[in-house]
Formats: structure tokens, sequence, C-alpha cells
């Protein structure tokens, strides 16, 4: 897995990159149910360009399936063996991170969730690589790591730079300019910068769980000190 | 997040938040500068069809009673379709003029890119398209009140000429006032789905 390679298939498995009405079509679970099945060659008819986002979505597919199946060979090794793989000749999980391929790297942590933990050479996990590179997808699955996200997020890059520092950095050239008009793209960057530091939005679910617990048990307690006041009455 | 991340300094003693401010301090000055432009090219319009609007009530077909100063067409139902659509025209005009007048005297800290200002265009583009749609009604119901006598088919052509630039001003505005709603109102880049999760 080159650094070329991972990059092409994150031009082509993430496409926002290319236009909206394909993304839609790529995505619509109507139409892939169609092309299953045995109205396909009818379809194809009605919708010229349809085969070609057909033929591409297969390609993903077993693009995917792939890596799942070398994958399941590396795990194979040992732990050392695995991180040398990783870190050399290129680092297939932060070139994932950098480009948006969410499914290559779903597709790898669910089996091996170590993977969080990794840091490049610049000590950043790949949940600062997607902050820094704005891939909302990537970053995202931070809220699936429960209480690990404090601890991987108060990493410090070589820079001395933490998490925030990477979201206050200027985007990216090419992923602002997929953003129309220079407030838009202000708009975006702030709404990057504000999601990191809301204290809410991260542990969002921990408040509202806790918050609820407490409002509920001392609902209970005051059912609890009536029924007992309605019985001494008694 | 923990906060206190946000108090650490980088290697050159600053905050996130300072960073934050002296990165995009060149994006905040375009932006600044795109939205001042569209505003004003908007209001320019908008400041256009009020005037008209304004105008055109006074000045009726037909002419007015000249004892009392009611119009003399005043009881033909194209006279009440040009007087609504005239109303409607000039107050959302107006509407679109004082929401492009907000920007332009916008102070654009940093945190109005968020919400107010996309909210405001959005508004003053949505108000602009219904005037200048009622406009081209009312010009409409004009022209059948002054050719009602002799052209009665005149109706035909006059609705459909109208309704071309009707449509051809909701699709050239359409892409900007899609790109404003959705990053304004939509579910916004971090809403998931279930496929995405992690386990």
């Amino acid at each position: 897995m080159n650094h070329d390679r991972i990059s092409q298939l994150g031009g082509t498995t993430f496409p926002c990159n290319t236009n909206e009405w394909y993304a839609e079509i790529y995505s619509n679970e109507f139409i892939e149910f169609t092309l299953i099945s045995s109205f396909s060659e009818l379809f194809s008819f009605i919708v010229p360009g349809i085969k070609a986002v057909y033929d591409k979505k297969l390609m993903h597919t077993q693009v995917l399936e792939l890596v799942k199946l070398s994958w399941e060979q590396v795990l194979l090794l040992d732990d050392c063996q695995i991180a040398e793989l990783l870190a050399s000749p290129s680092q297939p999980l932060f070139v994932a991170a950098e480009f948006g391929i969410v499914e290559f790297i779903t597709a790898l942590i669910r089996s091996y969730p170590d993977l969080i933990w990794k840091v490049n050479e610049q000590s950043r996990s790949i949940f600062h690589i997607a902050v820094a590179h704005r891939q909302e997808k990537i970053f995202s699955l931070i809220n699936d790591i429960g209480a690990h996200k404090d601890m991987i997020t108060a990493y410090k890059d070589i820079n001395n730079a933490n998490i925030l520092h990477l979201a206050g950095m200027i985007a990216p050239r090419d992923k602002l300019n997929v953003i129309s008009g220079a407030a838009l793209q202000m708009q975006r960057e702030l709404l990057w910068f504000k999601v990191l530091t809301e204290p809410t939005t991260l542990s969002y679910f921990y408040f509202e769980a806790t918050g609820l617990f407490i409002s509920s048990f001392g609902f209970l307690c005051n059912i609890f000190r009536k029924l007992r006041r309605m019985c001494s009455l008694h | 997040m923990q906060p206190s991340l946000k108090e650490m300094r980088d290697k050159n003693g600053r905050t996130p938040r300072m960073l934050f401010t002296e990165e995009h301090r060149g994006l905040v000055k375009e932006g600044e500068k795109w939205m001042k432009n569209t505003a004003s090219s908007c209001m320019l319009l908008a400041t256009l069809i009020t005037t008209v609007m304004f105008a055109a009530i006074f000045t009726v077909p037909g002419g007015n009673d000249n004892s009392k100063g009611t119009p003399l067409v005043l009881a033909s139902t194209s006279f009440i379709v040009f007087a609504v659509a005239d109303a409607f025209a000039l107050f959302s005009s107006v509407t679109s003029i004082l929401m492009f007048l907000s920007i332009l005297t916008s102070r654009y800290a940093e945190e109005d890119f968020v919400e107010s200002l996309p909210k405001r265009l959005v508004v003053g583009l949505a108000t602009l398209f219904c005037s200048i749609a009622a406009m081209l009604v009312a010009f409409a119901a004009t022209f059948c009140i002054v050719l009602d006598h002799r052209l009665a088919w005149i109706v035909v052509p006059i609705s459909l000429g109208s309704s071309v630039p009707v449509t051809l001003f909701a699709f050239l505005q359409f892409p900007l006032f899609v790109d404003m709603i959705h990053s304004s109102y939509g579910a916004g880049i971090f809403a998931r789905k279930s496929t995405d999760m992690l386990y």
C-alpha cells in the first residue's frame, strides 16, 4: 500500500470531492438495489450514466474487501511487526486520515482498536491529522471511542500545538476552495473551531446522561418523601 | 474537549484563539469584501424596485376620478390583482433593502460569519426574489387592464413572457441561495450516518 495508491483511493471513495449529483447517486440505496436486481439492464437503458457509477461503486466495494482481507493477514503478525508495517515505507493510516477515507480507517480500527493511539513522526494522532486537514468524517469517529478521546485530544505535537491549535490554523487551500464564497469559507472555519472548543459537543452525552440521572433521582426522592408523609398521616 | 486545552500555548506562545484570529485575518477581510459586494449589488436592485412600485400605485392605468381621487378602474378584478401585487412587491423589496443595509453596516466580527450574516443574506435574497415576481405580476395585471377591451388573448403571452425573467432569476441566484441555506440551516458537516460508526 503505497502513498499514491491510497491517495488515489481517496479521490474516488470520497465522492463529495467530485460533484453533488454524483455523490447523491453514489450513496443512494435505492439505486444500489435497482442495480443489483434484475432491472439493471432496463435501468441503465433509461439512465445512461448509471453504469459508470455502478462500476465505480463495485470497484470501491471490492477494494474495501481487499483491504479487509489483507488486514486480516497483517493481524496474524505480532504487535511490533504491525507497528513497523504501519510506520514504513509509508504510513497508510495517516495518509488515509489526511485524505478522509473513513472506510479504510474504520475497517482497520474495528479489528485492531489500538490504532487510535498511534501517532506519526510529528506526534499527531489520526484525529489531529483529521482536524488539520478538515476531514470531518474521520474526526467524527472520535465520538465513538468513549472516554479515550479526552486522553487522545490532550496530545501535543512536536511544535507544542494541541488539537485546538491545529483547528486554529487555516484549512488547506484545496479543502477551503470547495466552498463557494469567502464568507461561507469563514463560516466553515469558525464551525470547526467552535465544535472543538465547545465542551458540550464532545462530552455532551455524558453531561446529559448525568443530568438526567440527577433530576430523575431527585424526582424519586420527592415521591418517596411524599409517600412517607402520607403513610405517617394515616 | 478539556477546557484546559484552550489556555495552552504553542511554541510561539499563542493560545488556539490567538492563532485562529491571526491565521484567519485575511479570510475575514475577503469574506467582508465578498459580503459587501453581494449586498450592495442586490441592494441597488431592491432600491429600484421600491422606487418603481411606490410610484406605480399613484399613476394607475386609466387615471383617477378628478373629484374623489379614486382610480377609474377600481371595480375590475385585474386592478385588485395589480394593487395587491404592487403592495407585496413594495413591502418585500423594502425588507430586502433593510436586510442588505444591515449586512453593509455590520461590524464583521468573526462570530458574525457563523449565523447572522449568512441568514441576513438568505432573507435578503428571498425577499428580493419575491419582489421581482410580484413586480412582474403587477405589470401583467396593468397590461390586462389597459388591453382588456380589445385583446382578451393577451393574457396568455403576457403571463408566459413575465414568467421568463422570474425563472431566470431563480436559476441564476439559486446556487448561492442553496449554499447559504445548506450551510446555515442544514444538518452540518458533522452530521453522521449510522454506517459511518466505528463500532
